[in-house]
């Protein structure tokens, strides 16, 4: 779909290069196969991204696309992964403490600090936490190398911001209706003690809201990381992203879009596994 | 009290550019020569000080909010009108084709909307017109599923039912029936979609995407900011400040 919207629209990849002479842009037009109608260049490139390899970089020329892959998705995928256990380690305690105590001062606090969470995307959080240590006001930035574990810390948290709030909304809604289940009175009543009542079972009733709500996730998560990225310098897929957006490099655009595709998807499974075994589990568990 | 700090916002991106010294471009080399080289503080005819560049801070945050608002409301326009023509039709017409175009939507609302914009957009060019269309264009997909279920669930309610048998004609069930339905569901996809639009365009803008030069939007001024922490630090704080507030004036609370 991406490659039918890349072709059906208006222009050339080659239309910012500073070529007026139209004999050039035919030859350069040739040595991409871009003179090619879309269906046999489609062709192509589903043959060749089956094969692993996705052509050659437009901006970086002759450097294969799938090395520039290879080395961009490892660490998109690893912030990814970070920023979605902060958010959850942030999101999953505050959402059990204030579905236990709504009324108190802490829980109202906490509830609308999310909430203002989501009012602050990636690219506002990135820059804003950049600000907050530019000054270096406890000297973290004077060696290099704690600087760039820093840098890489700073990411994973501006990443994992927007997660926490939308992981504490969710997790907070599923609590509330497993709070106000059938079967909670009865829980209430076994003298278990409080954070197993809550975490097991409480948390555990929610696991396939959860898992439904992974994949949307993920996909806001790797959008984000080309901000995160971008400004914390970053080599990840959004960087890559980004920079072969504004170059018009095709091959790269539609190769990194196959990665994020691949990776959501990955997810998708992941989520259904997770929320098959959750239910096989609670299946035992009320049986016995 | 998030419609008045709505309207407040819009009135600010409207007069906000008047005031000041009223040039967001202009570049002020008294403000640039003094102190340490320059100068960010407020005052010197700056109501917020300048950026690192001397040009004025006020000004061109009024002009990137005036950006930002007007690619979200034109996106939001284009998303309404396109979504609910193309929903009526998926909710009228029946069959291979109806559910062509139903799965088409479906494939297009599992990509992110940014990540399909950035493909428009690097082909399309930058501009106001282009991301507006781009961004309403795919915008245009949730708003299009929710007047199709919308007008599904009214086609098989009980009170047209009645009034079918009662003798309405199409006009009278369109006008009390399916139209109402129709536009309800619009407003809430309408509500849901305008902050995803702004990040959309926020994100768009910060990645250098959005509208060129010497047009300016919130995003723009983040990354321009982004890059001189250390010399303007309210070049930062300031847009960031104005996302925030735009998109708490944006949000329904659920």
């Amino acid at each position: 779909m991406c490659f039918l919207l890349l072709h059906l629209i208006p222009g050339s990849p080659f239309a910012t290069e500073q070529l007026t002479d139209p004999l050039a842009q035919k030859h350069l037009a040739e040595a991409y196969g871009l003179n090619q109608p879309w269906w046999v260049q489609w062709a192509e490139w589903t043959r060749q991204a089956l094969s692993g390899s996705f052509g050659f970089s437009f901006q970086r020329r002759d450097l294969p696309v799938a090395s520039l892959l290879s080395q961009a998705w490892p660490t998109s995928l690893l912030l990814g992964l970070l920023a979605l256990l902060v958010g959850s380690a942030l999101a999953l305690p505050s959402a059990i403490s204030v579905v236990r105590n709504p009324k108190t001062r802490l829980s109202v606090g906490l509830s609308l600090f999310m909430d203002s969470l989501l009012c602050v995307p990636t690219f506002v959080s990135a820059p804003l936490l950049l600000l907050l240590v530019a000054s270096n006001p406890l000297g973290l930035l004077a060696d290099p190398s704690a600087g760039r574990v820093m840098e890489y810390g700073l990411a994973v948290l501006a990443l994992s911001l927007p997660v926490t709030a939308v992981v504490f909304r969710w997790t907070s809604v599923a609590l509330q209706g497993a709070v106000g289940a059938h079967w909670w009175p009865a829980v209430a009543v076994r003298h278990l003690p409080e954070q197993r009542r809550w975490w097991r079972y409480a948390l555990g009733s929610c696991v396939p809201e959860l898992t439904g709500s992974l994949t949307p996730l993920a996909a806001d998560v790797l959008t984000g990381a080309m901000a995160v990225e971008t400004v914390f310098a970053l080599p990840g897929l959004g960087q890559l992203l980004a920079s072969a957006a504004r170059h018009r490099d095709t091959p790269v655009l539609l190769g990194a879009i196959v990665c994020v595709v691949v990776t959501v998807m990955a997810v998708q499974l992941l989520a259904d596994v997770l929320s098959v075994v959750s239910a096989r589990r609670r299946g035992v568990e009320s049986a016995t | 009290m998030t419609r008045i700090l709505a309207l407040l916002l819009v009135v600010l991106a409207v007069v906000g550019p008047f005031g000041s010294s009223g040039d967001g471009y202009a570049v002020d080399w008294r403000a640039l020569n003094s102190a340490h080289g320059t100068v960010h503080g407020l005052g010197g005819g700056h109501w917020l000080g300048t950026d690192e560049l001397g040009r004025d801070l006020w000004v061109r945050l009024c002009l990137g909010l005036r950006g930002s608002i007007a690619v979200g409301v034109l996106s939001l326009l284009v998303a309404a009108v396109l979504g609910t023509g193309l929903g009526a039709v998926m909710g009228a017409v029946r069959g291979v084709s109806s559910s062509l175009v139903t799965r088409t939507a479906d494939i297009l609302a599992a990509l992110p909307v940014t990540l399909l914009a950035l493909v428009v957009i690097s082909t399309s060019g930058r501009g106001l017109w282009p991301v507006a269309m781009t961004l309403g264009v795919l915008g245009a997909v949730p708003v299009a599923r929710a007047v199709r279920v919308a007008l599904v669930a009214a086609s098989n309610s009980s009170p047209l039912a009645v009034a079918r048998i009662h003798g309405a004609g199409f006009g009278e069930l369109a006008r009390w029936t399916y139209a109402p339905a129709a536009g309800g569901a619009c407003g809430t996809a309408c509500g849901l979609l305008l902050p995803q639009l702004l990040i959309a365009e926020g994100l768009l803008g910060f990645l250098g995407l959005s509208i060129p030069e010497p047009g300016i939007t919130l995003g723009s001024l983040l990354a321009e900011g982004s890059g001189r922490l250390s010399h303007a630090p309210l070049a930062v704080a300031l847009p960031a400040g104005a996302v925030f507030l735009l998109l708490l004036a944006t949000r329904s609370k659920p």
